[in-house]
């Protein structure tokens, strides 16, 4: 069977269907970095859904933080509304339990995001409805890597939602801004994903 | 409205529109387990950067053992000790409260687990379910993995939820593939379905 394109959609040899590009996640942009500052990472109304995936992102700075800022308003929200819950596991047989208003996304355990070029960090963060202007955004994430500082393993993961006082939340979400707390991102790729 | 190509890409009845194919998820192989000592596949190649595995109802032949993975790279299944740095976490329920009722599964050795040891039972309508995600697979870093599984393993009856990061720091080699497996004992049943993407 070929590949076959009618008024319902796209049939596949494998009789596999398309009807629809609801589900189907899209490639939007990529980041790659090179002792490289922040990026910033935008979204639009085409989607109302976003994946940014990590790729063995790697900090120029040793033991720092993976951290992320969402732009409601035009501007990168930096207020202490961010509300968080997290863990953070490590391959020691260990780990930690957070939740609590931030400044930022933590999309690592603090200080946890190191300089070992071999690794870095991998993973996602998504972000759900965010072109609404009627609720706040919900995200979640997880990441791994070579990032205990004393040599091991760690698993972060944890979501939440941003809002403050003058409900700059309910706004159309507009961007993620992606940074180490100090210094640049030594190298690895950052690529963004839509889907409705 | 009919399906059109355009030179923008494919717009579907609906009206949305599919502008690429990074982002989509192709289905490479359905693993099937039938008292198999293990599932393996060793089919990533440079077509795809990162996969998705989904495995759906887990059971092992033996009662009271737990599911294992190790990753197919440089030739061979990566068995050196230490190799890999796992850090994971299983919760259950739905009875007991969190806060006593959780076990971290973290560890670095020559293979890492996807449910805690000795809670997988091998009663036929439960099993272990969940999905993992192989990133940058093609790349010259250590490769990485997260995931989360769930199921009816809890030895005593309960819910079990584990969440998992590994980083396997045993080659920087391309990643090849994989290969699950029991503790102890073979697999009875249950499928692992591959997906590429890009």
């Amino acid at each position: 069977m070929a590949t076959v394109m009618n008024n319902t959609g796209i049939y596949y040899p494998d009789s596999n269907y398309h009807t629809t590009a609801y589900g189907n996640r899209q490639y939007i942009t990529e980041a790659v970095f090179s002792n490289s500052a922040s990026v910033g990472l935008y979204t639009s109304d085409s989607y109302a859904n976003y994946e940014a995936v990590f790729s063995n992102v790697v900090a120029a700075t040793n033991a720092t933080t993976f951290q992320c800022l969402l732009d409601f308003n035009a501007a990168w929200q930096s207020g202490n509304y961010y509300y968080n819950a997290w863990h953070g596991l490590w391959s020691n047989n260990s780990g930690n339990q957070y939740g609590g208003q931030h400044n930022y996304i933590p999309l690592c355990y603090p200080g946890y995001f190191l300089s070992t070029a071999s690794s870095g960090l991998s993973g996602y963060f998504r972000i759900y409805n965010c072109r609404t202007t009627t609720q706040v955004k919900n995200y979640e994430w997880m990441t791994t890597g070579y990032t205990w500082t004393t040599g091991g393993g760690g698993e972060h993961e944890g979501g939440g939602y941003y809002n403050d006082a003058s409900n700059n939340g309910l706004a159309k979400m507009d961007g993620m801004l992606f940074y180490p707390a100090t210094g640049n991102f030594l190298s690895g790729k950052i690529t963004l994903y839509g889907w409705n | 409205m009919s399906t059109a190509l355009t030179s923008t890409g494919v717009t579907y009845p609906d009206g949305t529109t599919q502008t690429n194919g990074r982002g989509t998820k192709s289905l490479l192989t359905t693993l099937t387990a039938s008292n198999s000592s293990a599932l393996q596949y060793t089919g990533f190649s440079s077509s795809y950067n990162n996969y998705e595995l989904v495995i759906s109802n887990l059971i092992p032949v033996t009662n009271g053992v737990n599911a294992q993975m190790q990753y197919y790279i440089g030739g061979g299944y990566g068995a050196a000790a230490s190799s890999y740095y796992a850090a994971g976490f299983s919760t259950y329920g739905p009875v007991i409260q969190f806060a006593t009722t959780y076990h971290y599964i973290g560890g670095s050795g020559t293979y890492f687990q996807l449910s805690y040891p000795g809670y997988m039972t091998n009663t036929s309508s439960k099993g272990l379910s969940g999905t993992l995600w192989f990133w940058n697979a093609n790349s010259a870093f250590y490769k990485q993995l997260t995931g989360v599984m769930a199921g009816e393993t809890y030895s005593a009856g309960y819910s079990e939820r584990t969440c998992m990061g590994t980083t396997y720091v045993g080659s920087t080699a391309v990643l090849g593939g994989f290969q699950v497996y029991m503790s102890s004992g073979n697999i009875s049943s249950g499928t692992i379905k591959v997906y590429g993407w890009n």
